[in-house]
C-alpha cells in the first residue's frame, strides 16, 4: 500500500462505508443512488455480488469472499483476504477516489468485514471505517428476522442489523403504519442504538449514511439519542443490546481485567460494543469500541464541563444485562454505582 | 513504521509480490494458559501461512521475523 501524507492535523485517510443487506432489500437500489447523485464525491466500490453497475467513471471490483482465520488460542478474529487484496490495489490508485463503498452480499457475515480494518496498523493508518449501513425490506424483513435457522447456523438477517449504524428501512410504502412499527421495535429489539431511516426507493440523504464517522473513537456514543432504550421482549429472541450508564470513576486495571476476559469468554457472542468512561485520575473522557474481540480504545476529549458518565452499549446474542451491570460497576473506584 | 518494515522483510525472505496481502496483528489475552502478546503474521497467499512471535508487536524485529521465516523454511514449513 502507498505512504499516507503525514500530517497530523489531517485526517487523510479514506472513508469506508460497508453497506450490508439481506437478498432483494435494495442495496442495489441504494448503491446506484450513491454512484449517480450529484455529491462531488468520487467513490470506489468493492461488490461482491454479481450484478452489472453501468455508472460511467465508477471504480467497480467483483470480490470473492475469502475468510481468513487470525487466532492465538483464545482470542479469535477473523479478516477478509479478499478485501485487503483489493483494498491494496485500490490505495495503489488513491488519486482517483475519495471514499470507499464495500457492497456485500445478502449472507455476508459482517464481522470479517469490520475486523478488517482494525487488525493491522498499516491498514489502519491508510483507512478509517467510517460505518455499516444495513438495507432492510419493509415488507419482507420480519419473516427474515424471525426465520428460525438449524442450531449452529447464524440468521444473517439478524446480524446485518446488529452490526449496524445505520439502517436504511426501505420500501415503507408497502407496509401499513402499524407493520413499520412492528418491524421498528424489532429492530430496535436487535439493536436499540441504531439511527433509522425510513426509505421509499432508499430515497435517504447521502449525508446520513456517507461520512458519519459511526467509527470515529471521538464521536463514539455523542448522538445516540437512543442509548438506554429498553430492549422489546416480545419475540424470543437471542440478539438484543444492552446499555449502561452510570457515574463514578473507572478502575483502569479493573476495567482491563474484566473487559480482557468479558472479550475471551463472551467475545464470539457480542457483536459490537463502544463506550465512553471517566478513569479515575484523568481528566479527559476514555472511548473504546469493538467488534467480536478486538478491542480499540484511546482518550479524547477532555471532559470539560460535562457531566462525567460512564455510558457503554454492548450488542449481542445472549447478553446478561444485570450482570453486565454488576461486573461493571465492580470496576468502579468506589466499587458502586 | 514497524508493520510496515516487518512486511517488507517477509516480503523479500518469501519472494512475494506486492500482491500478495500481508497482515500483522498483535493479539493480546488475558488468561493464565496464554502468552499475554502475540504477534500474528499472515500472509494471505494460496495457501495462505502463518508466523507467530510471542511477543507485543514494538519488540518484534526485523531479524526476529526473517529468522523464523527461515527456521519454518528449514523445517519445510514454508
Amino acid at each position: 500500500m502507498v505512504e499516507a501524507t503525514q500530517d497530523p492535523s489531517v485526517d487523510t485517510r479514506v472513508p469506508v462505508t460497508v453497506l450490508t443487506g439481506f437478498l432483494g432489500a435494495g442495496k442495489t437500489t441504494l448503491l446506484n443512488r450513491i454512484l449517480t447523485e450529484n455529491h462531488n464525491l468520487r467513490i470506489a466500490v468493492i461488490e461482491n455480488e454479481f450484478g452489472e453497475i453501468g455508472i460511467d467513471d465508477a471504480l467497480v471490483i467483483d470480490a470473492e469472499e475469502e475468510i481468513f482465520e487470525m487466532n492465538n488460542g483464545c482470542i479469535c478474529c477473523t479478516v477478509r483476504g479478499d478485501l485487503i487484496r483489493i483494498l491494496g490495489v485500490l490505495m495503489r490508485r488513491r488519486d482517483k477516489f475519495d471514499q470507499i463503498l464495500i457492497e456485500t452480499t445478502g449472507l455476508a457475515d459482517p464481522a470479517p468485514v469490520a475486523q478488517t480494518f482494525f487488525v493491522d496498523d498499516e491498514i489502519k493508518e491508510l483507512l478509517r471505517l467510517d460505518s455499516i449501513v444495513t438495507v432492510v425490506d419493509a415488507k419482507h424483513a420480519l419473516a427474515h428476522l424471525d426465520e428460525v435457522k438449524p442450531i449452529g447456523v447464524e440468521n444473517e438477517a439478524v446480524e446485518q442489523v446488529a452490526f449496524a449504524d445505520r439502517i436504511v428501512l426501505n420500501k415503507t410504502d408497502l407496509v401499513d403504519a402499524e407493520s413499520l412499527d412492528a418491524l421498528t421495535r424489532r429492530l430496535r429489539s436487535i439493536n436499540a442504538q441504531v439511527q433509522i431511516l425510513p426509505a421509499v426507493h432508499a430515497d435517504v440523504a447521502l449525508s446520513e449514511i456517507l461520512d458519519v464517522g459511526a467509527f470515529d473513537l471521538q464521536r463514539v456514543l455523542a448522538d445516540e439519542p437512543n442509548f438506554l432504550q429498553d430492549s422489546d421482549h416480545q419475540h424470543d429472541q437471542t440478539v438484543t443490546s444492552v446499555g449502561i450508564e452510570c457515574s463514578g470513576d473507572v478502575d483502569v486495571e479493573l476495567l482491563n481485567a474484566w473487559l480482557g476476559r468479558l472479550l475471551v469468554e463472551r467475545g464470539v457472542d457480542i457483536f459490537r460494543s463502544k463506550g465512553i468512561l471517566s478513569m479515575a485520575g484523568e481528566e479527559r473522557k476514555y472511548v473504546f469500541q469493538g467488534v467480536h474481540m478486538l478491542f480499540d480504545g484511546d482518550f479524547g476529549a477532555p471532559w470539560g464541563s460535562d457531566k462525567r458518565l460512564n455510558r457503554l452499549v454492548f450488542i449481542g446474542r445472549n447478553l446478561d444485562r444485570a450482570e453486565l451491570n454488576a461486573d461493571f460497576s465492580a470496576c468502579l473506584v468506589s466499587g458502586a454505582a | 513504521m514497524l508493520v510496515r518494515r516487518l512486511k517488507g522483510v517477509v516480503r523479500d525472505e518469501l519472494r512475494l509480490g506486492i500482491d500478495v496481502p500481508i497482515v500483522i496483528h498483535e493479539a493480546l489475552c488475558s488468561e493464565e494458559s496464554c502468552s499475554p502478546y502475540e504477534t500474528i503474521i499472515a500472509v494471505l497467499d494460496a495457501p495462505p501461512s502463518t508466523f507467530r512471535i510471542d511477543l507485543p508487536l514494538p519488540e518484534v524485529t526485523p531479524q526476529m521475523v526473517r529468522e523464523l521465516i527461515r527456521r519454518h523454511r528449514e523445517e519445510g514449513k514454508t
